[in-house]
């Protein structure tokens, strides 16, 4: 039988104010902490899973275009010039359309972002590489817009920087054309 | 019914006053109270409490692990694929939309060069992604023609967005048969939103044969000003030296 007497009710009273001070209001506040945690974790899952989800989408987006379509814009914009190839590729141009071909050379290459801020893109290592060539022919003027628009229709751009076109003795026009090749070097990730 | 002595009776007598109540302990079974229920409610708070505490700590726990499941699943080279494809993609999208067409801007000047005038040199730059510079030495058969031709690079219609002719001289006619020249400087900007490369457009390569805009037609009181379509190849011809 538990005693009427007053001292014991009183340690019992303290006793439990002693277990709710030194126990269960650290517990609680550990909780909470705890629970905060968990809040700021869930947070950071539901942003890593999105991440995760966004990815594995964009992925499969890439995944699902057709191989012709990469390979193109593979060759609209390369990792490289090719300067050889895109040589052949005016000489042969130019032997499609007739004209003569006076001057085909390599006329250096440059970072074009530094010359062209506006070519820049929003993202990380974005410098296009402008290669220049030199193309020289003698042609009529019909010829000569034939040849610009073959030019214009490559499957990678080549984009005239300067053209100076001035009359021949023979009734031609002679062209002295820099075009312009561009390339995108891949970023190297660790 | 004679009195009866107070002190003959042996039976006590019932006292007028009010009773006489007992003091209540009230106080003290209060605290009893108080301090059993303290007594059963502390244990019972910080079971509950613990319990909770394991809760709280296994959800943490779970959550920790799915997070690093989450993390490990990200996988860093498909990302920098997709960065890259991405990249390159801008990037070659803003080729295409600031590719322009010479040819274009080659058709234009056809459009607005009346028959009796001409280019003799043409120096085409591109001045940045926006803009296409055409400087061109050009002749006129006189003044009339000179006057006319600065009409029609001005009007409204015509594609170029700007146009000015400058370093003006005449060159009059000789015995020896030469007729009386106009030569001039014109600087024509175009924009590349109006010669802008479209893939159809540029499969036609053959330029009109047209030397001048119905525009021009209009106001064709300018001596010289031929509005039909030009006979020459080139459409706008002066002298066989012209372009």
């Amino acid at each position: 039988m538990i005693t009427n007497s007053p001292f014991v009710q009183l340690f019992m009273v303290v006793l439990a104010v002693a277990i709710l001070l030194l126990y269960i209001r650290p517990t609680v506040t550990d909780i909470r902490a705890t629970q905060d945690n968990i809040s700021a974790y869930q947070n950071e899952l539901d942003r890593v899973t999105n991440v995760n989800d966004l990815l594995r989408s964009h992925a499969s987006a890439i995944d699902a275009l057709p191989l012709s379509n990469i390979q193109a814009l593979e060759r609209y914009l390369p990792s490289r010039i090719d300067e050889i190839a895109i040589m052949r590729d005016l000489e042969l141009i130019v032997n499609e359309i007739g004209v003569q071909l006076v001057t085909l050379e390599f006329a250096g290459s440059e970072a074009s972002a530094a010359a062209d801020p506006s070519l820049e893109v929003t993202s990380m290592g974005n410098k296009p590489i402008a290669t220049k060539f030199r193309l020289g022919v003698t042609a009529s003027y019909d010829e000569l817009k034939a040849l610009l628009s073959a030019i214009e229709i490559n499957n990678y751009q080549l984009s005239i920087d300067t053209a100076d076109i001035s009359p021949t003795e023979e009734g031609m026009l002679s062209a002295d054309i820099v075009l312009v090749a561009y390339s995108l070097e891949p970023v190297l990730t660790e | 019914m004679p009195d009866l002595p107070n002190s003959s009776s042996f039976i006590p007598k019932r006292t007028t006053g009010t009773k006489i109540r007992q003091k209540r302990t009230r106080n003290f079974f209060l605290l009893s109270i108080i301090s059993y229920a303290c007594l059963i409610a502390a244990p019972t708070a910080s079971a509950a409490v613990y319990v909770y505490q394991m809760y709280t700590e296994r959800q943490f726990d779970q959550i920790v692990s799915r997070l690093d499941e989450a993390i490990s699943g990200f996988s860093e080279a498909e990302m920098a694929r997709v960065l890259e494809f991405d990249r390159r993609l801008k990037m070659a999208e803003k080729l295409v939309d600031t590719h322009v067409s010479v040819v274009k801007a080659f058709t234009a000047l056809e459009q607005t060069t009346v028959r009796n005038a001409g280019f003799r040199s043409l120096a085409i730059k591109r001045l940045d992604e926006g803009t296409l510079n055409v400087e061109g030495e050009l002749l006129a058969s006189n003044f009339d023609t000179a006057l006319f031709q600065r009409g029609a690079y001005n009007a409204e219609t015509a594609t170029m967005a700007a146009a000015n002719l400058e370093d003006i001289a005449f060159s009059p006619a000789t015995e020896e048969g030469d007729d009386e020249l106009v030569t001039f400087t014109g600087t024509f900007t175009f924009l590349s939103s109006d010669i802008a490369f479209t893939p159809n457009s540029g499969m036609s390569a053959t330029p009109p044969d047209t030397a001048v805009t119905s525009e021009t037609s209009t106001s064709g009181e300018a001596d010289g000003a031929d509005v039909d379509a030009a006979d020459s190849d080139d459409g706008a011809t002066v002298t066989d030296e012209t372009i």
